[in-house]
């Protein structure tokens, strides 16, 4: 099962049960697709909270370094 | 900040309100804080992601929402109850589940009885719960007498993400469901 497929399952969950995700990553393919808001996590602190078009590495790498 | 949701590309209008509330939430081990003033909200009918890297903090979130380490400060509601203030179990049948990093299914066992024990929680719903979990991944239903430890990895992402369906969830907490091989 690679990433697309198991964004397939998940959103076919949510759809079939009517189940909501909190999803905790490290990447952010996964979170882009299903999730409406990220948040950012840094040393137990929610440092940025953006919209999935908004999260590329770059935005995480900024965030991750307290640039963001 | 916070960010107004994504109005999704879909064509359902998303309910009002939010199932979960986290507010000013601290939490850790020992002397060490894990969780430093948490504040956030899912709305429903819209998942959200927790992005960071090892050790930020995802993982003792999630453990803190399924009553596993206490809150020190500040609390989570959800759906009105308040989560720091119950035991795991209460937490479970509350409609709050956790797929734990690594998959965690239990290895001897097989892909039935993984199923069958994620079900402890809502046993009246087992068997249409396993029907619809089985529909969901029928790669599961090919291995259902098949012993966990059999399965490849992505298989036991789905038998580990299938079993916290069995306890009927409103609310999957799912970490790191990439972090491991899925093939």
């Amino acid at each position: 099962m690679i990433v697309g497929q198991l964004v397939d399952a998940l959103q076919a969950m949510t759809d079939r049960f009517g189940v909501t995700l909190v999803i905790a990553e490290q990447s952010i393919q996964l979170t882009q697709e299903l999730c409406s808001t990220i948040h950012v996590l840094v040393d137990g602190r929610i440092v940025r909270s953006v919209l999935p078009e908004e999260a590329d590495r770059n935005t995480l790498m900024d965030a991750y370094l307290g640039q963001g | 900040m916070r960010c107004k949701p994504l109005i999704w590309a879909r064509d359902t209008p998303k309910p009002m309100g939010d199932v979960l509330a986290i507010q000013d939430l601290t939490a850790g081990y020992g002397r060490a804080l894990a969780l430093r003033g948490i504040t956030l909200s899912v709305p429903a009918g819209h998942n959200i992601g927790i992005v960071g890297p090892n050790g930020a903090g995802k993982s003792t979130l999630f453990k803190v929402l399924s009553g596993i380490v206490p809150a020190r400060t500040g609390g989570a509601v959800f759906e009105g109850q308040a989560l720091h203030k119950m035991s795991p179990d209460r937490i479970v049948r509350a409609g709050v589940v956790q797929v734990p990093e690594g998959r965690q299914v239990f290895p001897g066992l097989s892909v039935a009885e993984n199923l069958w024990l994620g079900g402890y929680a809502a046993p009246r719903e087992r068997e249409g719960r396993r029907a619809e979990v089985l529909k969901l991944f029928p790669r599961l239903r090919e291995r259902i007498d098949q012993a966990a430890d059999s399965l490849s990895g992505g298989e036991q992402q789905m038998l580990a993400i299938g079993r916290g369906l069995m306890a009927a969830p409103r609310l999957l907490l799912l970490d790191e469901p990439t972090s491991v091989s899925l093939r």
